[in-house]
């Protein structure tokens, strides 16, 4: 009987990985490059090689963010068995990082991926236009005469304890 | 989307390279102003610190 209710997932089959033996994969190995310094000792090459950056430019300006490039990259070597997981989420930023600055470089557009720009510490137009709004209703604020009222308001009552400061007329 | 590339960048914190100057003292009773022993980074911070130089040469070329 079909069962209707169950989400459909998509996840391996169950006993896939038993299809290859144990320590088959590369990613079952021990990594080649284990640090952070290796692993970019292998990428930053391949990414500045005049061979391949022009496809790397070509992928950018189809509109590819660089976060999904550089996931991709990543992704590879930890297939691979280049680097582990974590070090390749590690390096993550310095290869998005590393292709900015290539793009920068050769005047490509691209588009990072991020919600905000890499560096970018000015605010928005709408900060600034209400900020202004906010400066200029100040400024034509007059300064309103304090009636009778608000000032009798404003003054303290007389403490009665025995520590409070005396009045002017000795009490 | 989930993204990992997404998250690290967003997350990662750059070290600020400017460093403030101190006050320096001659006095008999002054506190001690050799240099410290340099913490060893921990692997975050040193992303941190390539991304920041990265990032630096990038706003150099960007402004010209």
């Amino acid at each position: 009987m079909v069962d209707t209710i169950s989400p459909m997932i998509d996840a391996p089959i169950a006993g896939q990985s038993l299809t290859a033996g144990l320590g088959n994969r590369p990613w079952q190995q021990p990594p080649q490059y284990s640090t952070v310094e290796e692993a970019l000792e292998f990428y930053i090459p391949r990414l500045t090689n005049p061979k391949l950056i022009n496809d790397l430019f070509n992928v950018m300006e189809t509109g590819i963010p660089l976060t999904t490039i550089a996931n991709a990259m990543q992704s590879s070597g930890v297939m691979e068995g280049k680097h582990s997981l974590d070090i390749g989420i590690l390096i993550l930023p310095v290869l998005i990082e590393t292709m900015a600055y290539l793009a920068e470089e050769a005047n490509i557009e691209y588009v990072t991926g991020s919600n905000k720009e890499i560096g970018e510490d000015k605010p928005s137009d709408a900060t600034v236009a209400r900020a202004i709004s906010m400066v200029k209703e100040k400024n034509n604020e007059e300064p309103k005469p304090e009636t009778k009222e608000q000032v009798e308001i404003e003054l303290e009552e007389p403490s009665g304890g025995l520590m409070s400061r005396r009045n002017t007329d000795g009490v | 989307m989930y993204n990992v590339g997404f998250q690290t960048l967003n997350n990662i914190s750059i070290p600020d390279t400017s460093t403030p100057k101190k006050i320096k003292s001659n006095s008999l009773l002054a506190r001690n102003t050799m240099p410290s022993i340099n913490k060893q980074e921990n692997i975050r911070q040193r992303v941190g610190r390539y991304v920041g130089e990265i990032r630096k040469a990038r706003m150099e070329l960007k402004n010209g």
